[in-house]
Formats: C-alpha cells, sequence, structure tokens
C-alpha cells in the first residue's frame, strides 16, 4: 500500500509536468522534502549528482528517490512510473498528434504553461539558493542576509560566469566545482 | 522472429542512447543520428526530428517519450516499450550504484566538503538555465505576472505545484485562445 501511494506520486508528476528535467525539478522538490523522503539540501546533491550521470534527469533523480524509499524494486519501479503516462498518451495520440498540437487552443494552454513554469523554476533557484549560500544553517526567505555566505556568493558569481561564457556541459562545472571546493572549504 | 530480433536492435541502440546522454535532452540527437539513421538505416533525420519535437509537446521525460514514439512509428507498441525501456535502463542501473555508494559514503567529511562547492555549481546552473528560458516564455505584462504569481504561490507553499500548472495552462488558454490562432 506504502508503495502504491509512493509510486502515484510519480505517477502524478509523469502526467503533469511538461518540459521535460528542469520543470520537474520544483514539482519533484516539493513532494519529496514535504513527504520528508530527502532534506532540502540532499535534494540540491541529488539535482547535481542528475545532472552528471548518464540519461534523463527525471528517471535519474526518480530512480534515486526510489531506491532508497523500497530499493531495488522501488529505483526500477520509480522510473517506469514517472515515464508511464506520457507513454500510453504517446501510444493512444500517436498520428493524431502533430494536429492536435497544432490546434489553437493547445497553443494557448501552452503559453500559460511555459510561464507557469517559469515561475516554478524560479522557486527552485531560491530554494536551491537557500541550501547553497549559506553555512550550516540554510538560509530564511524573511531575513535572506543572516548566515549569508560571502565566500559562497563570490563562488557563485564566478562560476555563473563561466557558465554563460563557455555554455558547457555541466557535467564539466560541477567536476570542477567539487574539486575546488576540497581546497576552499 | 525477425520482428523481434529488430526489437533487441531498438533496445540496444536506445539503451546507447541513455548511456551516452549525459543529463538529458538534445545532447541525445546526436547518438540517435548516428545509430539509427547512418548505422543501422531503420529511419531517417526528418522523421527523428519530428518525433522529437513531438516528444516535447507531450508531458513527462523528453527522451523516453521521443524513443517511445520513434519505436512506435517503427515497429507499433512493441518498439515503443523496447525503445522506451531502452533508454531508461542504464540510468536505472547506474543511479542505483550511486545510491549505494552514496548511502555509504555520503556522510564522510570530504565528499561533504566537494558537495558545498556542488551546490553553489547547481545554483549557477539552475540560474542560467532560468535567465535563458525566461526570455523565451515571457514576452508580455501577462505572461509575467502568470510566472510571478505562480513563483510566489509555490515559495511560499500555498499551493501545489501541480495545481498551479494546471491553473497556468486554463489561464493560457483563455487569454490566448485567439491571439495564437490568427
Amino acid at each position: 500500500m506504502r508503495l502504491l501511494a509512493f509510486l502515484f506520486e510519480f505517477f502524478k508528476i509523469g502526467l503533469f509536468t511538461y518540459g521535460g528535467g528542469l520543470a520537474m525539478i520544483p514539482i519533484l522538490r516539493d513532494i519529496a522534502v514535504n513527504k520528508e523522503w530527502l532534506s532540502e539540501s540532499h535534494f540540491t546533491d541529488l539535482i547535481a549528482i542528475s545532472q552528471s550521470t548518464p540519461g534523463p534527469i527525471a528517471i535519474n533523480m526518480a530512480t534515486y528517490i526510489g531506491y532508497r524509499e523500497f530499493s531495488f524494486l522501488g529505483a526500477i519501479l520509480a522510473s517506469l512510473t514517472i515515464i508511464a503516462p506520457a507513454f500510453v498518451l504517446a501510444i493512444i495520440l500517436g498520428k493524431f498528434l502533430s494536429k492536435f498540437n497544432r490546434h489553437p487552443f493547445v497553443q494557448a494552454a501552452f503559453v500559460g504553461l511555459k510561464a507557469t513554469i517559469i515561475g516554478l523554476i524560479a522557486t527552485s533557484v531560491v530554494q536551491v539558493a537557500l541550501v547553497s549560500l549559506y553555512g550550516n544553517k540554510p538560509g530564511r526567505l524573511g531575513r535572506p542576509w543572516v548566515g549569508l555566505d560571502f565566500k559562497a556568493v563570490a563562488f557563485m558569481l564566478v562560476f555563473y560566469f563561466f557558465i554563460r561564457k563557455y555554455q558547457k556541459h555541466p557535467l564539466i562545472y560541477i567536476t570542477i566545482g567539487g574539486i575546488a571546493s576540497l581546497f576552499i572549504w | 522472429m525477425k520482428v523481434f530480433k529488430h526489437l533487441v536492435k531498438l533496445y540496444i541502440i536506445f539503451f546507447k542512447v541513455g548511456l551516452f546522454t549525459i543529463g538529458g535532452g538534445y545532447a541525445m540527437l546526436p547518438i540517435v543520428e548516428k545509430e539509427l539513421v547512418q548505422k543501422s538505416k531503420l529511419s531517417t533525420m526528418e522523421s527523428v526530428m519530428e518525433s522529437y519535437s513531438l516528444a516535447q509537446t507531450l508531458p513527462g521525460v523528453i527522451a523516453s517519450n521521443a524513443a517511445a514514439l520513434i519505436g512506435y512509428k517503427l515497429f507499433g507498441i512493441p518498439g515503443a516499450i523496447a525503445s522506451a525501456l531502452g533508454v531508461i535502463t542504464p540510468s536505472i542501473g547506474i543511479v542505483t550504484v550511486i545510491a549505494m555508494v552514496f548511502r555509504k559514503f555520503g556522510h564522510l567529511e570530504v565528499v561533504q566538503n566537494a558537495f558545498i562547492g556542488i551546490r553553489i555549481v547547481v545554483l549557477a546552473l539552475l540560474f542560467d538555465s532560468f535567465m535563458r528560458l525566461f526570455k523565451v516564455a515571457v514576452f508580455d505584462k501577462k505572461t509575467f505576472a502568470v510566472s510571478m504569481i505562480s513563483f510566489v504561490l509555490v515559495l511560499m507553499n500555498w499551493a501545489s505545484p501541480i495545481l498551479i500548472l494546471i491553473i497556468g495552462a486554463l489561464f493560457g488558454l483563455y487569454v490566448y485562445r485567439e491571439r495564437v490562432g490568427s
């Protein structure tokens, strides 16, 4: 029963998230942190792990959480469940899909959906900032200046500059960041 | 028997796609092109691109959607299953091992220290993605308002992200139904 309830969350994510891995992060974070599958900082570590291992980010996250909650069975079932809704839709809609997508109503809904996703991704940025830019205690929304680690802010700005400038694969920045971190902290 | 052979081939091709695209996304296209179009000549690049763009309009995981659509075109439902399973198999294997290792060694000081910096890099990467997507999705006052409202509601935990997504889609449908159509 607990496994079914667990999988239902992944089914919902697979059915309602639009825009791939990045859009899935805020939704998965909301569920994972509220259900206490992972802490806020552990979830941020999971984003890093998922971006630097092979395969789709969403599958990597589902596998990781599934394994932690229900071992091997959880890893496999969480991943299968997250792809199931769209898989069924792909088969049913199949040939109609491109026609369906061109429909003005669908196009209009996508405009609203995309704007909403931007807001959700912004929440991820804030949540990750609260765990990454502060020392041992996470930052608080109401008082963002309390406990802010200026070394971390500088580190962030340097990386952001290089990410914008070179647009290399995330794995490269994550690796360099991990090694540099050992010397700084 | 011949069909079964093709299904195994499809599974292997998408297994490679899953194995060699780190982080998913567009990175899968060159590998699909090499394996499915150039080497095995099962499909054309136009057909692959069409499936890929359709995959983005479905919910869920883009890579597995694309795999399923490509597989379905070639060998029906069995093809869709073989392709989708192929693309997720490497992830499941590799990340399970990482989760096991992380459980064992995650608390070590050296790992913890490395992750202090890695979390900050994740922030920089997310912010970069956010900035690029923002320019595409927010183009007038209404889309700006929608993104701001959903940001505040979800950040303050006043509404669940899924509920917000559904409302956002309905709002878009209502506001832009004529504009997009014309």
